[in-house]
Parts: C-alpha cells; sequence; structure tokens
C-alpha cells in the first residue's frame, strides 16, 4: 500500500525533525539569503537566511498535525450526530440535515475562510475552522449507513431483546458503519492540509515565526522567479502528503470493504 | 387507560390453559408520505383489526401471501412497531400503553427469530456474544456463568461450543439460525414470535431446524407465533392457524379444521394453489385465482376479498364479513361460509 | 424418441480455475418436454444454466463439454453467433424479474427490442406483437402496460412480462430458473399454468429449474436431480417420486413437510438429513453425499460411482442403490 508508506514516512519524518533537521528552523542567516540548493543548504534558504529543508520538516509536525486533528475533531463531532440523526429520524433529523446542507452549500473555502477571520489568525483557530467546514461530510456519510443498516433485523433483534437504544448505537450500528468514516478521514486529512495551505496562504493560519507549509508556500510567493526553489519544496510537501491521503483512503476502502471481502471469500 | 378486563389475569375464554397472549382489534396503519413537506398522503393498512389468543405451550401459525400484514402482527405483537389501535396482552399485561422503559423486563418473556439469518446476526459480533447479549442486558449472568450459559445455549441448539468464538459469516445459514434460535431462548421467553424461520433455508437444513423447534418447544414448554408463507410447515408446527388476507384474518381455527375442511374461498384457493410433491394428484382440481392481491393502501370496500373471490356478490362489495365462530373456535370471514 | 432440443454432454464449470461447480453434467431436453434441475443452493443448478448461453460470471468458466443445440456445440460457437441464439432460440427467465427489466425503459419497449433486434422487424410490428404478447401471458390493460414502466408492475406481473419477452421471438428453448420462487403461491400458480399452456402450444423445450419439489411433481416430465455440482439421478418423473434411488434424492423428499398430512395426534418429527452441504472449497473426495450418507462405506470415499441404470429411464450414481430399497421394505 503506497498511501500507507507515504503517511508513514512523513510521520516518522515529522517525529523526527529534530533530529533530521540540520540547522534550527528559526536561525537566521543574513550571509546566506535565497540562496539555491547547496551542498550546506540542500533545498536552499529563504528570505531571511534559514534552511528551507530544516523548515520544511518543522513545518511537516505543525501541518499534519492540523490536518490529523481538523479531521479528528470533525469526526468527533459529526459522527454522533449522523449517528443520532440517523437512527432517531423524524424532526430531530431533517433538523440536523437540513443545518448541515446549508453548510454545505456553502464553498469550504469561503467558509473556512469566514469562520477563521471571525476566530481570529491563528493555526488552532484555523483548525477549528477546518473542522467546522467538514463535520457535514461525516455526519452525512454516516447518516446514510445508519439508515441503511438500522432496518436490518440484527437491529431489531437486539431491540426485542430490550437493548437500549445507547448499546443499539454504539454497539450494533456504529462497528458496521465506521469503515467508509475511516476511508473519508484519512481522504480527509488531505482536504485539511490543502486547506490548512490555503488559510496559511492568505494569512489567517500559522502566523510568523511558526510556519506551516501552507505559510511557506505564501512567503516564498514573492520570490517566485527570484528563488522558485524556495516556492517548489513546501508545495511539492503539500503535494505529497495530499496524495499520499488519497492513496491511504483508496486503500482502505478496498481493505475494508465488506463487499470484496466477500467476493474474495466466495471465490 | 383500559379497564382490566376479565380475562386478563391470564385465563383463556376456553378456561383449560393459561394464554400467554391475547390480541384484540390490533391495528397498524403506516403512513404513506408523499409531496414537498413529507405530508401524509394516505395510510397502508397493514393490519387492520386482529384479534387471536395463544394459550401456554401452543403454536399459532399465521399464513397468507406477502404483503397481507403477518409480519406487521409479530412485530406489533412483540411492540417493534407501535400499534395504531387495539391490545396486546403478554401474560395478562396490555403492553400497548407501556413506555420502552416499562417494558423492558417484559421483553425477557418474548423473542423473535427472524428470517433471514444472514442479516439478523451482527456481522461484527462473535455469535458467542450475539447469544450473551440478552443475559448480559438483562443482568441475567456474567462471567464465568455467563460463558457456562452460552455454552448450554449452544449445545441446546445444536452447535459446539468451541464455536463461540467464530463471527456469522464462517457459519452456514442452518448453523446461523440456530445461533438466532439460541439468542432467543437465551432469556428463557415464554412466547417466540417466528417470522418466516425456515424459509430462506435449503430444504434438507428446514427439516434440522423445524425439528430443533419442535424439540425446544417440547422441552421447554414455548409458545410459538409462527408466520409463514408455507402452508406444508406450519401444518406440521402449528395447532392452531390464521389464514390473512389485506391484513385482517380470513379464517382460523385449529388446523385440522382449516386444512382439511377451509370454510373461507381464499383458504380454499391458497391450499389448492400449493404444489403438491406427488406427480399422481397433478391433475387435481384447481382453484386459480385471477389478479394480484390489492394494495393495501387502497384495499377493497365490503368483503376484501371480493375483488378475486368466485363466489362474489353484491353484498360482499358492501359489507365487511364478521369473523364468526363456530363449533371448536374455527372462525370464518365470509358471508357464504355456511353455503360452502 | 423425438432429437433432443438441447442437449448438453459431460459439462464442467470451474471457478476461478480450481473449483469444480458443475462437474460431467449430461442431460438433454426434447420439444415439449419439460426437464427439472432440481437442487440445493450452490449445487451448480443455476450455474449449469448459466452455462447454455455462455452468461457465466466473469469467475467462472466452462472448461470441457458440450452443449448441442440444432446439432451445434454452443461451447464452441463465437459470440456473435451465440447472440443471435440468446433470446431467440434458447430464451432465459430469471428468478427476480425486477433485476432482469431496464428500469427506465418502457415495458413495450423492451419487448418490441428483442424482436427488432432478432427478427429485423420494424417498430411498428414489433409494438403490435408485443401488445399481442401481452395478451397472451394474460395482461389486463395492455395498452397501459405497454407505456408503462417495470416498478408500476407487481412481481406477478413483471414475470408475466419476462415471459411474454421470452416467447417474442418463439424460442425452441425456455430455461426458467427459479421463475416463481420470488412470487406468492396463488400467482406461482398463476405463471406455472401460464407457461405449460404456452408449451403445449408451441412445442417448448422447458428447463425449469427449482427446489420446490411440489413444482417438480407438477411440472416436470422428468427430474436430474444435482447435489455439490454433480448429476446423483435422473428419471421421469413418476418412478422419481414413487422409486427415487439415490439416498440423497429420498432424503430430500422425505424431509419435506407434506400438506395434508396433518393428523391430531400431536406432530411428527421430520426425517432430516445430517450435516450440510459441502463447500466448494473443501469438497469429499469420491461420493460428494457420503458424509450425510446412512449406507456409505469405504469404496463411497474413494470413487465417484459410475452412472447405473436402476429402472426405465433411470439412472442414479449410487454404490449401493439396492441398499436404500432393501431398507425400505
Amino acid at each position: 500500500m503506497a498511501g500507507a508508506l507515504i503517511v508513514g514516512l512523513l510521520l516518522l519524518v515529522a517525529l523526527l525533525a529534530p533530529v533530521l533537521s540540520p540547522y534550527p528552523p528559526d536561525a537566521i542567516n543574513y550571509r546566506h539569503l535565497l540562496s539555491p540548493p547547496s551542498t550546506e543548504h540542500l533545498l536552499g534558504t529563504d528570505d531571511l537566511g534559514r534552511d528551507i529543508l530544516s523548515r520544511l520538516l518543522y513545518g511537516a509536525q505543525l501541518s499534519l498535525s492540523a490536518g490529523i486533528s481538523a479531521v479528528i475533531l470533525s469526526v468527533l463531532v459529526g459522527v454522533p450526530v449522523g449517528l443520532v440523526a440517523g437512527y432517531a429520524g423524524g424532526m430531530t433529523d431533517e433538523l440536523v440535515m437540513r443545518v448541515f446542507d446549508s453548510i454545505i452549500a456553502l464553498p469550504p473555502l469561503v467558509l473556512a475562510l469566514t469562520i477563521s477571520a471571525v476566530l481570529g489568525p491563528g493555526l488552532v483557530n484555523a483548525t477549528i475552522a477546518i473542522a467546522i467546514v467538514a463535520v457535514p461530510t461525516y455526519a452525512r456519510l454516516i447518516r446514510g449507513q445508519v439508515l441503511s443498516i438500522k432496518n436490518n433485523d440484527y437491529i431489531l433483534a437486539a431491540r426485542s431483546v430490550g437493548v437500549s437504544s445507547r448499546a443499539v448505537l454504539f454497539r450494533h450500528i456504529l462497528p458496521n458503519v465506521i469503515s467508509p468514516i475511516i476511508v473519508q478521514a484519512a481522504l480527509g486529512v488531505g482536504f485539511a492540509i490543502i486547506l490548512e495551505s490555503s488559510l496559511s496562504f492568505i494569512g489567517l493560519g500559522a502566523q510568523p515565526p511558526t510556519s506551516t507549509w501552507g505559510s511557506m508556500v505564501q512567503t516564498s510567493f514573492q520570490y517566485l522567479e527570484l528563488a522558485p526553489w524556495f516556492v517548489i519544496a513546501p508545495s511539492v510537501a503539500i503535494f505529497v502528503a495530499v496524495l499520499g491521503a488519497n492513496l491511504l483512503g483508496e486503500g482502505l476502502r478496498n481493505f475494508l470493504d465488506p463487499n470484496q471481502k466477500k467476493a474474495a471469500q466466495k471465490t | 387507560m383500559t379497564v382490566v378486563r376479565e380475562y386478563s389475569r391470564g385465563v383463556g375464554e376456553r378456561g383449560e390453559k393459561p394464554l400467554v397472549l391475547r390480541v384484540h382489534g390490533l391495528k397498524k396503519h403506516f403512513p404513506i408520505r408523499g409531496g414537498v413537506f413529507s405530508r401524509i398522503t394516505g395510510y397502508v393498512h397493514a393490519v387492520d383489526g386482529v384479534s387471536f389468543d395463544l394459550p401456554v405451550g401452543e403454536t399459532l401459525g399465521f399464513v397468507g401471501e406477502s404483503g397481507c400484514g403477518k409480519s406487521t402482527v409479530g412485530k406489533t405483537v412483540l411492540r417493534l412497531l407501535l400499534p395504531t389501535a387495539g391490545s396486546v396482552e403478554i401474560g395478562g399485561r396490555d403492553v400497548t400503553t407501556l413506555s420502552e422503559h416499562a417494558l423492558r423486563p417484559l421483553r425477557r418473556k418474548m423473542q423473535m427469530v427472524f428470517q433471514d439469518p444472514y442479516s439478523s446476526l451482527n456481522p461484527r459480533m462473535t455469535v458467542g456474544s450475539i447469544v450473551a447479549e440478552p443475559l448480559v442486558t438483562h443482568g441475567i449472568a456474567g462471567g464465568r456463568e455467563l460463558t457456562d450459559r452460552v455454552a448450554t445455549l449452544f449445545a441446546k441448539v445444536g452447535l459446539r461450543p468451541e464455536q463461540m468464538t467464530g463471527y456469522p459469516h464462517q457459519f452456514s445459514g442452518g448453523q446461523r439460525q440456530r445461533v438466532a434460535i439460541a439468542r432467543a431462548l437465551a432469556v428463557e421467553p415464554d412466547l417466540i414470535v417466528c417470522d418466516e424461520p425456515v424459509s430462506a433455508l435449503d430444504i434438507s437444513i428446514q427439516a434440522q431446524i423445524i425439528n430443533l423447534m419442535m424439540d425446544l418447544q417440547d422441552d421447554l414448554g414455548l409458545s410459538y407465533l409462527f408466520i409463514s408463507h408455507d402452508l406444508a410447515v406450519v401444518e406440521l408446527i402449528a395447532d392452531r392457524i390464521a389464514v390473512m388476507y389485506l391484513g385482517s384474518i380470513a379464517e382460523i381455527g385449529a388446523k385440522e379444521d382449516v386444512m382439511r375442511n377451509p370454510r373461507h374461498p381464499y383458504t380454499k384457493a391458497l391450499l389448492s394453489a400449493v404444489p403438491l410433491p406427488d406427480p399422481k394428484r397433478k391433475n387435481r382440481a384447481q382453484i386459480v385465482l385471477n389478479g394480484d392481491v390489492p394494495s393495501p393502501s387502497n384495499p377493497p370496500s365490503g368483503c376484501r376479498f371480493h375483488s378475486r373471490c368466485h363466489l362474489a356478490q353484491e353484498r360482499c362489495r358492501v359489507e365487511a364479513p364478521e369473523l364468526k365462530s363456530g363449533a371448536g373456535g374455527h372462525a370464518v370471514a365470509c358471508h357464504f361460509r355456511d353455503i360452502n | 424418441m423425438t432429437a433432443a432440443a438441447l442437449k448438453i454432454r459431460g459439462l464442467c464449470v470451474q471457478i476461478d480455475g480450481r473449483f469444480d461447480v458443475v462437474k460431467n453434467l449430461s442431460f438433454s431436453v426434447c420439444p415439449g418436454e419439460t426437464v427439472c434441475l432440481v437442487g440445493e443452493s450452490g449445487c451448480g443448478k443455476s450455474i449449469s444454466a448459466l452455462s447454455i448461453l455462455r452468461l457465466l460470471p466473469p469467475v467462472a468458466r466452462s472448461v470441457a463439454g458440450e452443449i448441442y443445440f440444432n446439432g451445434q456445440n454452443l461451447l464452441g460457437l463465437p459470440e456473435s453467433e451465440l447472440r443471435r441464439i440468446r433470446g431467440n432460440d434458447i430464451a432465459m427467465i430469471f428468478q427476480e424479474p425486477m433485476s432482469s427489466l431496464n428500469p427506465l425503459r418502457t415495458i413495450g419497449f423492451q419487448i418490441a427490442e428483442v424482436m427488432m433486434l432478432h427478427m429485423g422487424w420494424s417498430r411498428a410490428a414489433a409494438w403490435a406483437r408485443a401488445a399481442e404478447l401481452l395478451e397472451i401471458v394474460r395482461i389486463p390493460d395492455v395498452p397501459q402496460v405497454l407505456d408503462g414502466y417495470p416498478h408500476q408492475l407487481s412481481g406477478g406481473m413483471r414475470q408475466r412480462v419476462m415471459l411474454a419477452m421470452a416467447l417474442a421471438c418463439k424460442p425452441a428453448v425456455i430455461l426458467a430458473d427459479e421463475p416463481t420462487t420470488a412470487l406468492d403461491v396463488t400467482i406461482q400458480a398463476q405463471i406455472t399454468g401460464l407457461l405449460a399452456e404456452m408449451q403445449q402450444k408451441f412445442g417448448t423445450a422447458i428447463v425449469l429449474i427449482t427446489h420446490d419439489m411440489g413444482l417438480v411433481a407438477e411440472n416436470a416430465d422428468r427430474v436430474v436431480v444435482m447435489y455439490a455440482g454433480r448429476k446423483v439421478e435422473e428419471a421421469p418423473v413418476q418412478e422419481f417420486f414413487q422409486h427415487p434411488a439415490h439416498p440423497y434424492s429420498r432424503g430430500l423428499l422425505n424431509s419435506l413437510p407434506q400438506l395434508g398430512a396433518a393428523n391430531s395426534c400431536g406432530q411428527e418429527r421430520l426425517k432430516e438429513i445430517p450435516g450440510m452441504v459441502p463447500a466448494l472449497g473443501d469438497l469429499p473426495s469420491g461420493c460428494p453425499f457420503f458424509p450425510r450418507c446412512e449406507h456409505s462405506d469405504g469404496i463411497c470415499r474413494e470413487q465417484f460411482p459410475s452412472y447405473e441404470s436402476v429402472g426405465i429411464d433411470h439412472i442414479a450414481a449410487c454404490w449401493h442403490p439396492r441398499a436404500m430399497e432393501e431398507n425400505q421394505q
């Protein structure tokens, strides 16, 4: 599984950033402003003479953790809400879903922008904004799954035994609807990284001197002609991370899909 | 609040045996929603006034074609569906008005076995924990005792206790149905509603499960509400049989009466339509009904069967026949019950 | 005896190139005759029918045998020629009519399409014939149904439409795979009645696949019993029900609850066949039925028995067909 490999490597690199980085990420060196890649600075230096490789490695920590925690946050909110809405049905369901529909109707970037503008710039707020944008996706996905299995006989059987609604939800429904959520979450990390980069690019994400890949692209953009390596490095990092997350999602989908598993067993 | 009726102490009219279940005037209408704001545009009259009682240790078979409401009767009896009207008394207590919470202890008395053993078992739970769940839910057993109880249940339904750790997909249809039966037996219920429990199984497995169910009834004194479209199976296992058509009972009585001496034209047609595994009787006179079962959202006026009945007359179109009881509790809902 | 309309010899079908789902199956069906393929799920009866028209799912493949229709071996024909036979000379009816009809096309179009395709009829002629066919299968309100869509019809009506489609080109052979299993008994009686009537009118040969012994008794001329991919017995219908020779056939017949057998003196146990159908992956060697058979001995474990004649037109693959009868007496 290429996706798992890429994501695993990225996580490892992020974790080992202090060990792997040749320089401190914020060590300013005025003698090497915007110097091209060399043996000294493998990916060159930025406008303040900081080593881009080191910043990239430390940026991985922030970018990845922002992406992952945004997804965790939205799953933690979206899954229970979708679960309850789907199982309860009726007015609860109508209400929750109409609210989520109206969130989905807005373009994600515009919405994230508005929310982080209201909350104020900063990586934490950006992460919260991204999480809010993604909540309806998970809620809707899980609601659809719940609707498709809630009339299965084993749910009825559990109810006829007298199992409480909460136990039905968490013991019988959740384990049977969670695999598409896992897939979606993996794909969602990629989406969150892009959104975070976009917010940082606009200046609503990580604030200097801390930097994520997105904010690195932002600063580098002014030197596009002067120092192309400066913009290429974080862009490639974002690209690889998103690609890895998507591949991981696809891989998980194939791995978790019960139909494919069944087909494999039958033959 | 309904007044306590004279029979609600659990003794039937026939007096001898106490009743495990008494159903009176049961109705279940499902709303049909349509339009922009999901307005209710009509009702499906799935069950429309059904009354019967079931003495302890007996089996009442419900037969009828798809859409006649027999499964809905079963689910409403177990309060998996809320009845629109009527009463369901389990062991003398009306369960239709109880809250879900108040109902929980009563759920121990009634259980269900479903048709499709592939969808009735949670694919993510081991079969052992599926059977254990009712015991845990009702706080009947825990720890070591729980495992022992589940093992005993497994043995009772013809499974090996070592199989407890397996997942449903590792079992065949017949074995899964055994697991479902073990789950139903776990809480030692008085009543088991069996909704087409053998129709999804192969013939050779069907016989095994029917035998198992009959043995369990003998050993444990269970009462069954046995819902099936297969008349031969119902005839074998039931003491009394109710024939349903479009939400109401067309004929009900002891199985010998209903099978040997059917009085309702629908029962007769149903019986004669069943292909018999005997080529010598191939050319027997068969009543072939015309047309389809009408939609339960718009049932025919008067007698619901009149649109397909060869005896139908003007009166049938206007007036719905009563389910009138005759000798031995053999009741028929037909204006011409005595003529044919 | 007339020449067979369809003749299958030594058919073998494998899944994944490893598991034999059908092994060495031979039978034939004559014009105007109904042959029932009987067996439980997984015995290979449906797969056999699908392999006749080469409609097998991608994992399955016919690896040996011949299927003769009109003197040509269907298994050797190129796809283009087989397409001319499908629906034209050999028609198939499936269990679930809803999934075999296109939900987005009108009923009329779907029936007419068959004739426009196979017989090169004009649109008008095909539609007129479609209306006629719906009359034949006794659909009320033909003009309305012609312009209607599958979801507007009941299960019984849909199966009638399927039957009308099957009859469109007056096929010589109809393969009916559990055509009434999804239907209620009263509707089933209508459909089987119709099928028999059509057969008499057009002399169609019918292969009826079912697990319902009642349907077999009432519709078959000959019975082919399959178990774990093998034919284990073949007999004329009367003979089969009176003297089933294979222990499996006998077990099946005995395990059926009989309608009208109710006795007031309490319940009677059914005779059950112990054990269960073996999984494809681990078929026992020798006779596949031996683990469940009360008469099995050493030889049953080792070798699949040859087909021996046990009566007129009656063959069975069992090492001990006589032991059964002695036991009965």
